[in-house]
């Protein structure tokens, strides 16, 4: 599997609009500190609410339109049907592109969160400590890691489409979506708001869910989305030409 | 010698409709066979289903004696090299990351010699560095080539290979087959829309239409094989024909025709020996394109010169 991730890495040198989808993701970060900067309005509490909630929001349309590149990348390339001629299960090379946007997904999230809370401590060092700041970290990262569960969904949505546009418009209507759900107790029912909701429990548990009822059901729900991708994946890599 | 390939009765259904019919074919190691054809003749589908990609509605395909689906992917990979349609590649990658990218897949660890090897018998050295991006579409089926021959295939099915090459590109992709063929024994079936080039190159001639095959004949210099038609109310039999050394072209009622390498006094003297009543009996020089277009026109329409 390790040399499928590095050909998929390969896969994508020099392919800019990876790199802005990287870069774009910094923009809450960049904006916020910023601007608070700028303004001279340091608030510690603030200052990490405002970066997470709006990398939240930003973070989860960003992982599907770059997943959907990723896979769109080959059907630009007229490349899929060289699957054939390869030694490996088309699932496996489908898991093996999941994998590698995983990869450059959370080492850039990662990479967001830990320039994120050293500016934190930076700025605030006298005010925070060291559990507050590992706890925010935590907070952070556990919301990437629970985001980039969702690149099955936005790789069968590729497949199935065959359009880059498509996967854009998702994306980017994830955003609204998200922002509509975000204070009601049905947001369980669209992943990216459910995961905001689990995880910034972390941060303040007010803005969670109340009762681990509906934590659960979300928690099924998200389960029943990436099952049934990976199960459509699995259905669409059966066949034995995939363009 | 068993045959490395075989397909017997093959037919493929796509949308309710016939692409492949009764398809009966026999291919020995170490040689190379030419498809030919008109547009939607069925050759690529032919090739695609040798390859793999699709599955035969009815009838057998064996390979090295074995059904060619019962095969592991790694196995028949491994043996098979291919270009179908059009050579996918990476346009953001160099042409010698893209060789490498493949032959990776096929579990080849490749050195920067070797790639640069193959890409110079394709006369891309030069280019190696070049973005796939930034090539012609002649630079393109060249790369293709090489990418089919980076493992050195049992077997190599190739699509229309030459198609936008210059006739030094035609050359060079003719020599690099021909030398494959001669030191690895490997297969090669290929299937163009350029006779001549073919012609050039194929040990075997297979003429395909309306998804079935019309005529198989081994290839011969031109002017060592005639077309002769023989007016006969006898009937000409498969092993009259083999004695003839001939492949039939058409049959009627009252007339029969047939390629053979055969001069026109044997072909005489068996018909004779066989008691065949001729009325009448006459020969036509015959080239590849005289022979592709009578094929096509049904067998009868095309008028030759005696």
């Amino acid at each position: 599997m390790n040399l499928l991730i590095k050909n998929e890495l390969l896969k994508v040198k020099r392919v800019k609009m990876v790199y802005v989808i990287l870069i774009i993701s910094f923009v809450p970060y960049v904006i916020n500190t910023g601007g608070m900067l700028f303004t001279g309005d340091l608030d510690v509490n603030n200052y990490y609410f405002f970066v997470f909630n709006q990398y939240a929001i930003l973070f989860p349309a960003l992982v599907f339109i770059f997943s959907g590149f990723f896979f769109y990348h080959e059907f630009q390339n007229r490349t899929t049907l060289n699957w054939i001629s390869y030694p490996f299960h088309h699932f496996r090379l489908i898991v093996s592109k999941m994998m590698a946007a995983f990869v450059l997904l959370w080492g850039t999230s990662i990479v967001n969160h830990l320039i994120h809370i050293f500016t934190l401590w930076f700025l605030f060092r006298e005010e925070i400590g060291l559990v507050e700041m590992g706890s925010r970290f935590l907070t952070s990262t556990l919301f990437t890691m629970l985001t980039l569960l969702v690149i099955p969904i936005a790789a069968l949505m590729t497949f199935v489409t065959k359009s880059i546009l498509s996967v854009v418009v998702a994306g980017l209507a994830s955003i609204f979506v998200t922002t509509v759900l975000l204070g009601a107790d049905f947001s369980i029912v669209f992943p990216f708001s459910f995961i905001y909701r689990i995880t910034i429990q972390f941060y303040d548990s007010a803005m969670g869910y109340e009762g681990t009822q509906l934590e659960l059901w979300g928690s099924v729900i998200l389960f029943l989305y990436i099952v049934s991708s990976l199960i459509g994946l699995y259905k669409y890599s059966q066949k034995t030409r995939i363009t | 010698m068993k045959p490395l390939l075989k397909t017997e009765n093959l037919d493929v259904q796509l949308n309710k409709k016939n692409i492949l019919k009764d398809v009966n074919l026999t291919f020995d190691r170490g040689k190379i066979y030419g498809l030919l054809g008109p547009n939607g003749a069925g050759k690529t589908t032919l090739l695609k289903v040798l390859l793999g990609v699709f599955h035969p509605s009815a009838g057998i395909v064996t390979f090295q004696d074995e059904d060619l689906y019962n095969h592991s992917r790694r196995g028949l990979s491994k043996q098979i090299g291919s270009i179908i349609e059009y050579p996918g590649f990476y346009y953001n990658l160099t042409l010698k990351e893209n060789m490498t990218l493949h032959m990776r897949y096929l579990k080849i660890t490749p050195s920067s010699e070797y790639v640069e090897s193959l890409l110079k018998e394709v006369g891309l050295f030069k280019q190696k560095d070049k973005l796939f991006s930034e090539t012609s579409l002649g630079m393109k089926q060249r790369l293709g080539v090489a990418r089919s021959l980076s493992h050195h295939p049992t077997l190599l099915l190739l699509d229309e290979p030459t198609n936008g090459l210059d006739p030094q590109g035609i050359k060079e992709v003719r020599d690099m087959l021909v030398k494959e063929v001669i030191q690895n024994k490997t297969t090669i079936i290929i299937s163009s829309h350029l006779l001549n080039e073919v012609h050039l190159m194929a040990d075997e001639l297979i003429f395909m239409n309306h998804g079935e095959i019309i005529f198989e004949t081994i290839n011969v210099n031109e002017g060592d094989s005639s077309l002769y038609k023989v007016t006969t109310t006898s009937q000409i039999n498969k092993e009259l024909m083999d004695k003839l050394e001939a492949q039939r072209v058409l049959s009627q009622e009252d007339y029969t025709e047939f390629v053979s390498t055969l001069s026109y006094q044997e072909v005489e003297m068996i018909l004779l020996q066989e008691n065949i009543v001729i009325n009448k009996l006459e020969v036509f020089g015959i080239s590849l394109e005289d022979l592709y277009l009578k094929l096509l026109s049904g067998g009868g329409a095309y008028e030759f010169t005696n």
